[in-house]
C-alpha cells in the first residue's frame, strides 16, 4: 500500500466512524423524545380517572341551571380570571342549548388566586349578585368582560364589577356592595374551593359528570358522548 | 486545524444545552399534540402561551420546528467536534435562531402578557448557544490570526 492509499484509507475509516457516531446520535434523540412522549401521553390519560375523593354533593347551595332536576349533572369547577374557563365558557353555552332541557348545569368557585389575583373578588361579585337574584347574570358579564378587569388592581376591579352590578343588572348597589364584603359571600367562595381541593382538584376547568371527574371535552362533540352516555344511564337505571 | 478549536469541553458543554433545548421542545410539541385542551393551575398557570394563535405556524406547532433546530445544531455541534468546516453554518443557524427567540419573547412579554417556563427554557439554551458559538467563533479567528 502507498502512502496515499493509506491516508485514504484513514480518511475512509474516519468518514465511516463519523457517519456511525452521527446515526447513534439520532437514534439517541430519537429515544429520548420517544419516552417524552410516553411521559406526556400516559399523564395524560391518568388525568381522567383520578378519584383522590368524592366532592360535595349537590345542594340547595349550588348554583344550578339547565333543568335543575334532572338526574345528569355537569358540574363545573371554574375561576372567572382563568383564560381556559374563558374559553369554555361558550362552549358550555352551546351544550346548554342542546342539553339544557334534560341536563343540570353546577358552577362551583375555585379561585386561583395566587396567578389570578381578581379572581377571588369575581367569585365574590357573583355571589353578591346571586343575593339578588343575579348569579348567572353576573357570571355570563364577568367572561365576557374578563381581559378588561383581569389586569386591573383590586379596587379598580372591585368598582367595574360594582359598574356591572349597577348599570348592567340594575340591582340594589348597595346592598351588592355589603355583600361583596361580607363574611357570608367570602365563605360561600371558601367552602367551594376548599370542598375542590379536598377531593384532588388542582386546575381549572375541572368538569364532573355526575360527581365523578372527566377529561377535559375538547370540543361540543365529546360533551355529546359523555352526556348522551350519561343521560341513557339514567333512563335504564332511574334511581 | 485542531489547535484552533477551543477547548472540547466547551462544545460538548454547548451539545449538551441544545439536547436540553432538543428535550424540552420536544416536551411542547408532546404537550401540544397528546396533552388535554387549555387548563390554568397553581403550578403551571395558565397555558396561554402555548394554545395562543402565535404558538402554531401553518397548524404547525411552533415548539416542533424548535425540536429540528435543535436537532440541527447538535448534530453541527457534532460535526464540528470531529473537525469539520462547519462554523459559519452553526453561526448563521444560531443567530438566526437567536432572532426568532428574541421574537417569541417579545410575543410573549407585550402581546400576550404571559410566558411560559418550558418557553423561557428554550429562550435560555437558544441565546446560550448562540453565545457560545459566537465566542468560538472569535477565538478561532484570534487564534488564526494570532
Amino acid at each position: 500500500m502507498s502512502k496515499r492509499e493509506k491516508t485514504e484509507e484513514r480518511e475512509k475509516r474516519r468518514k465511516g466512524r463519523l457517519v456511525k457516531r452521527i446515526v447513534i446520535w439520532f437514534v439517541v434523540l430519537a429515544g429520548v423524545s420517544a419516552l417524552i412522549f410516553y411521559l406526556v401521553g400516559s399523564a395524560g390519560k391518568n388525568d381522567g380517572d383520578t378519584t383522590d375523593g368524592g366532592i360535595p354533593a349537590v345542594t340547595e347551595g349550588d348554583w344550578v341551571k339547565w333543568n335543575a332536576s334532572s338526574q345528569v349533572v355537569l358540574l363545573e369547577y371554574s375561576d372567572f380570571q382563568c383564560p381556559a374557563c374563558k374559553s369554555y365558557f361558550p362552549l358550555i353555552n352551546a351544550v346548554g342549548e342542546e342539553y339544557g332541557d334534560r341536563v343540570a348545569f353546577v358552577y362551583r368557585h375555585y379561585p386561583i388566586a395566587q396567578i389570578h389575583f381578581n379572581a377571588n373578588a369575581a367569585a365574590r361579585a357573583t355571589e353578591a349578585a346571586g343575593m339578588q337574584g343575579k348569579f348567572w347574570e353576573m357570571h355570563d358579564i364577568l367572561f365576557e368582560t374578563q381581559e378588561l378587569w383581569a389586569p386591573m388592581s383590586a379596587s379598580d376591579a372591585a368598582s367595574v364589577f360594582a359598574g356591572y352590578a349597577r348599570d348592567m343588572l340594575r340591582i340594589d348597589v348597595d346592598k351588592y356592595l355589603v355583600d361583596f364584603d361580607s363574611e357570608a359571600v367570602q365563605n360561600m367562595v371558601t367552602e367551594d374551593f376548599s370542598g375542590a381541593v379536598k377531593a384532588g382538584v388542582n386546575s381549572t376547568p375541572t368538569f364532573y359528570l355526575n360527581g365523578k371527574k372527566i377529561k377535559n371535552p375538547g370540543d361540543i362533540e365529546e360533551f355529546r358522548t359523555l352526556l348522551d352516555e350519561a343521560l341513557s344511564n339514567a333512563t335504564t337505571n332511574p334511581q | 486545524m485542531q489547535q484552533l478549536t477551543p477547548s472540547k469541553i466547551f462544545v460538548i458543554t454547548l451539545i449538551v444545552i441544545s439536547v436540553i433545548g432538543f428535550s424540552d421542545a420536544t416536551y411542547l410539541t408532546a404537550k401540544h399534540y397528546l396533552d388535554d385542551p387549555v387548563t390554568c393551575s397553581i403550578f403551571k398557570g395558565c397555558e396561554t402561551v402555548t394554545e395562543s394563535k402565535y404558538s402554531t405556524v401553518f397548524n404547525i406547532p411552533i415548539a416542533l420546528f424548535g425540536v429540528f433546530y435543535y436537532l440541527f445544531v447538535s448534530v453541527l455541534l457534532f460535526l464540528y467536534m470531529e473537525g469539520l468546516k462547519v462554523l459559519k453554518l452553526l453561526l448563521l443557524s444560531t443567530t438566526s435562531a437567536f432572532f426568532v427567540t428574541l421574537f417569541l419573547v417579545y410575543l410573549q412579554a407585550f402581546v400576550l402578557n404571559a410566558f411560559c417556563m418550558f418557553c423561557i427554557i428554550s429562550a435560555v439554551s437558544s441565546t446560550a448557544l448562540f453565545a457560545g458559538t459566537v465566542y468560538i467563533a472569535r477565538k478561532s479567528r484570534t487564534l488564526a490570526e494570532g
